[in-house]
């Protein structure tokens, strides 16, 4: 394989997971995230010569993902597709596993899911990857400053979501 | 409450499921592109795996514009640049501007049996972009064809599609995708004239002989719809018409059975999570593929699973439900 070819491999190891959640978030649908994730990495193998070294290489990386996800949130597909996908296997699993499942992170995450694509990114791309909100600001194409005012609005929406779903008995 | 903990939690419980599958997956394509042959035949894992395996020969569309010069003769030396720029600028609309295509500007190969065929993108302020192609007559080129209505290809190649040796043209737009559904045009040319063959629009293709006694290949398109779902059209060739006809899916039962069926039953029964559209897409595929009994069954599977008012909803599954039972009894 051309060393470029190694490059991606090299990132995809060190990426793939970010980046897929980060789609998976953004699209609500796991088989939408495993494909754009693919597409994620074939653009960045056919962009690398285009690579300024301006940014990091995963602050370039999740601009391309957010790039794959407008598209296809513009698309007519998306149009289509179920809003929430994450429907339940036809195997009901087991009481033990619903209990931890929505102990642990059900809430967290379909609180999350609540929020606007534009509140939604914001976090995932600082709470889970640790970027700045400059580098946050580089990938959606916004300054600093409006980066951070969306951050602090989508935590008081997830606070609100998840306060009631406390008091609703969600979990 | 710590909501930037809870939800970092959270985060970490997803799981990305068979990363390592799609990344190979990923890697594959890039080794194919590395050799100059990329393949416009991916998709989502189920679909590579299955079609890659057992599927006739799928479609490959990497190779560009140049790439069949070795392939030429002494006596089909092409004419030089400067000659081509000039010649090919006279034949097309007042104002149109050549553009550069990979690295010539007017490129050369072969159509039909052994034809040299020049070819070059260009771009006018009244009729649009497009792309014309031309033969060489007494030393000056002469216009075959041209078109604006496709815009300009993102990929051309010049495969032998029919496998009967000779050469089409086929054009791409875009870059195809799983989720990106691209214009597709073929080009034939008979010697004097050039014919657009076969039109549509596919995230991928697949071409080959599913039809018992039939000496043309045939065409199925793959169009990514959602949730893993596709349109598959087919095409087969029309002598009358002198070009591929969209053809009903039922009278391409092996294909069916032999591929759609298995990539929806590999998506149902080992994809992640189970949803409506790819119970519904294997419902289909089963009546198209003539077990319709089973098809019934995965029906009535799908109209239990969850979220009834997303679609296909259960109205859906009741049309096609009522197409296949319509089917069943005109078969009795």
């Amino acid at each position: 394989m051309s060393s470029d070819g190694e490059t991606i491999s090299q990132l995809m190891r060190a990426h793939w997971n970010g980046i897929w959640k980060f789609v998976y978030t953004t699209t609500k649908n796991r088989e939408v995230a495993n494909d754009l994730t693919q597409e994620v990495f074939i653009q960045a193998y056919k962009s690398l010569d285009q690579f300024r070294r301006e940014s990091s290489v995963k602050t370039w990386l999740f601009r391309i993902a957010r790039n794959k996800c407008t598209d296809y949130l513009r698309s007519w597909a998306f149009r289509k597709v179920t809003p929430f996908s994450m429907i339940p296997h036809l195997e009901s699993p087991s009481v033990e596993e619903i209990a931890i499942k929505s102990l642990e992170h059900a809430a967290a995450v379909d609180a999350l899911m609540t929020l606007t694509v534009k509140h939604r990114e914001v976090v995932v791309l600082h709470i889970q990857e640790d970027l700045t909100f400059r580098e946050i600001g580089e990938i959606v194409g916004a300054s600093s400053g409006t980066v951070k005012m969306r951050y602090r609005r989508a935590i008081e929406a997830l606070r609100t979501e998840l306060e009631k779903e406390m008091f609703t008995g969600g979990y | 409450m710590d909501i930037e903990n809870y939800v970092r939690a959270g985060l970490e419980q997803i799981d990305s499921g068979d990363s390592e599958l799609y990344q190979a997956s990923v890697l594959r394509r890039i080794h194919a592109m590395d050799k100059g042959k990329r393949r416009w035949t991916y998709r989502s894992r189920t679909v590579g795996v299955t079609l890659a395996t057992a599927c006739a020969v799928l479609l490959a569309v990497g190779g560009i514009l140049a790439a069949r010069q070795g392939a030429m003769t002494a006596s089909q030396k092409p004419l030089s640049q400067k000659t081509l720029q000039a010649d090919m600028i006279s034949l097309l609309p007042k104002g149109s501007k050549l553009l550069p295509y990979n690295p010539q500007i007017v490129s050369h190969f072969k159509m039909g049996k052994s034809s040299l065929v020049y070819g070059a993108v260009f771009q006018n302020p009244s009729v649009g972009s497009g792309i014309a192609l031309a033969q060489e007559q007494k030393g000056r080129l002469s216009l075959l064809w041209t078109n604006t209505v496709f815009g300009v290809p993102s990929m051309i190649s010049n495969p032998d599609l029919l496998h009967n040796g000779e050469h089409e043209l086929v054009l791409i737009k875009g870059s195809p995708s799983v989720t990106s559904n691209e214009k597709v045009e073929v080009l034939r040319f008979t010697g004097t004239k050039v014919t657009p063959i076969l039109t549509g629009t596919a995230s991928q293709i697949d071409n080959g002989k599913w039809k018992t006694g039939s000496t043309m290949t045939q065409f199925a398109f793959w169009s990514y719809g959602y949730g893993g779902m596709y349109d598959i059209r087919m095409y087969q060739w029309s002598g009358s018409k002198g070009k591929y006809m969209l053809t009903p899916n039922e009278q391409f039962p092996l294909y069916f059975k032999r591929y759609v069926v298995p990539y929806y039953t590999n998506q149902l029964y080992h994809g992640q999570p189970v949803n409506r559209s790819i119970a519904y897409g294997l419902s289909e595929a089963l009546y198209d593929a003539g077990q319709y009994k089973a098809s019934l069954n995965m029906i009535n599977d799908g109209m239990r699973i969850p979220w009834a008012s997303q679609f296909p909803t259960n109205m859906e599954f009741t049309m096609l439900q009522k197409m296949v039972q319509s089917k069943v009894r005109s078969t009795n």
